[in-house]
């Protein structure tokens, strides 16, 4: 898509996610000020910031982990977003596959409770059918049976991903789900979130202290401040797919992004 | 890994004839119409298993009657045991309350009840409280603490996804908490057989290994061999239920790298 033409998209599409005046204090500590953005539908958006800025915080309050001090409703689709209504999907930072299923349960896990506490009208088999195409989709047919101590932390973060993508989800939150891992297993799944995103077009917001990895990834990413945190910029990232971390215009934006972020 | 599995089992073939040689000396030297030594010990081994106790007890039934009556207290200790430490582990407030009951009670040795269980009891339900009393605290001390390490993160996924306590509490909690409680009851059925002796000073019966013990010690120098074997028995059978445990956590856990033994 050329520069023009995307820029001209994004002025027709629709908005999925309205965050408006959001405050978090703890205690006297005031984490977020009056944080207002927006996420289009089917956007990938990440979130950048310097370290202990409250990017985490944002999402887990987004996700309806933890309650805002103050804030208008969260909208998804112009109503209160609701975990129990909305399909909403969250990749921790942290391994959070459950050790006792193996890697196929673990993926079908959020589907289980969709079905089972949410009611949601699937059919075993239809759950069964949508598991074995995401693991295709991830590229885990031949560790279904393995259990997460007997995999990699890559693989792990690819049952988390599999996992959150098979609800549908109308938001998928990702909280700098690569962190824990070396670089060059970095890369590949960026790499493949894209490709998978690509597949399944959900609306994204990804949580990144690195820069690099959000210039990468995102469609617009929004720059929050230091500490109490507001949004600072927002970046559109016009650069053609794939995208070359040595290419200048992508350097550039980084560069342009780094200066932002810079605290010190 | 195989390596250190032969070399263990030659080791331990090595130290139980050491223990062995020990003792014979041990018995040599004392030389005690009450401390039976290895070959008197065997001799009485043999005579028990053929022709029973003197009263004409077999072993197996000694064996029998004392498993029954600790499987009972056990599985008592279980059902009371593991709801208990989840309710306290999931509302603080049941256990901060209770605090003041429990403690000192589960410093009480089992030994120290069997004054009042003569009095309040009667029969079979005097082996099983006491049996209950040594493998209940091991049981719900362990469920109830395993519950704070169950992994926030873990929980967090469910909710996301919109699952309710009640869902949590069945596929995170209980899952996260099985091997401690397992655990737990590994150690209590060790801690309720130790007291099937006291338990079974006090029932009236003349069967059971407790019992058969104690017959003996009431004829002193008479047959010293026979008291060991019951104490070897005990120690064995002991020795073979936690085996069996292990096994099974093994099986039901081979989702984790190994059973903490």
């Amino acid at each position: 898509m050329s520069k023009g033409a995307r820029k001209e998209a994004l002025k027709t599409e629709k908005v999925k996610i309205q965050v408006k005046n959001l405050i978090k204090r703890f205690g006297d500590l005031l984490v977020l000020d009056k944080v207002s953005f927006s996420v289009y539908e089917n956007e990938f958006l990440c979130i950048c910031g310097p370290t202990g800025c409250g990017k985490t915080t944002l999402l887990n309050i987004i996700a309806g982990l933890i309650p805002a001090t103050d804030s208008a409703p969260i909208l998804i689709d112009g109503e209160p977003i609701n975990p129990q209504r909305h399909n909403i999907s969250f990749v921790f930072q942290e391994p959070s596959c459950l050790p006792w299923r193996n890697v196929r349960d673990n993926i079908k896990f959020g589907l289980e409770i969709k079905k089972e506490v949410l009611k949601q009208n699937m059919t075993e088999n239809e759950i069964e059918e949508k598991v074995s195409r995401i693991i295709n989709l991830v590229g885990l047919d031949e560790f279904e049976e393995y259990y997460p101590h007997q995999i990699s932390g890559g693989m792990k973060q690819r049952v988390a991903i599999a996992q959150a993508f098979v609800t549908d989800p109308d938001l998928l939150l990702m909280d700098e789900p690569f962190g824990y891992l070396d670089v060059q297993t970095r890369y590949y799944m960026e790499k493949e979130v894209l490709r998978i995103w690509g597949k399944l077009k959900r609306t994204v917001i990804f949580v990144t202290h690195n820069i690099e990895e959000a210039v990468y990834l995102a469609e617009r990413v929004i720059v929050l401040t230091e500490l109490p945190a507001n949004v600072k910029a927002v970046i559109p990232i016009d650069l053609p797919r794939p995208r070359e971390y040595t290419d200048p215009e992508f350097v550039k934006i980084r560069r342009h992004i780094t200066s932002l972020v810079k605290w010190w | 890994m195989k390596d250190v599995v032969t070399s263990g089992k030659v080791l331990n073939v090595l130290a139980l004839l050491g223990f062995l040689c020990l003792w014979q000396i041990v018995a040599t030297l004392v030389k005690s119409p009450f401390f039976a030594d290895v070959i008197q010990t065997a001799k009485a081994f043999v005579s028990l298993a053929k022709y029973g106790d003197i009263q004409g007890y077999s072993l197996l039934t000694h064996i029998g009657v004392s498993l029954i009556r600790v499987g009972a207290g056990f599985a008592l200790a279980c059902l009371i045991g593991i709801p208990l430490g989840l309710l306290m582990g999931l509302y603080p407030l049941v256990y901060e309350g209770a605090k003041s009951v429990i403690e000192p009670i589960r410093f009480i040795p089992p030994i120290a009840w069997i004054p009042l269980t003569i009095v309040l009891l009667v029969g079979f339900s005097r082996y099983a409280f006491l049996v209950w009393l040594g493998a209940f605290f091991p049981i719900l001390i362990n469920t109830f603490t395993s519950i704070p390490r169950v992994n926030p993160i873990h929980i967090n996924v469910a909710r996301v996804y919109g699952s309710n306590r009640g869902y949590i509490i069945r596929h995170i909690v209980i899952p996260s908490v099985l091997p401690e409680v397992l655990a737990g009851m590994r150690v209590g059925i060790g801690v309720g057989w130790m007291c099937i002796v006291a338990a079974e000073m006090i029932g009236g019966e003349m069967i059971g290994l407790g019992r058969l013990i104690l017959k003996y010690a009431e004829l002193p120098g008479q047959y010293p061999g026979e008291i060991i074997v019951g104490m070897i028995l005990i120690g064995i059978i002991g020795l073979v239920m936690n085996e069996a445990l292990i096994q099974i956590e093994k099986r039901l856990f081979k989702w984790r790298w190994e059973v903490v033994v």
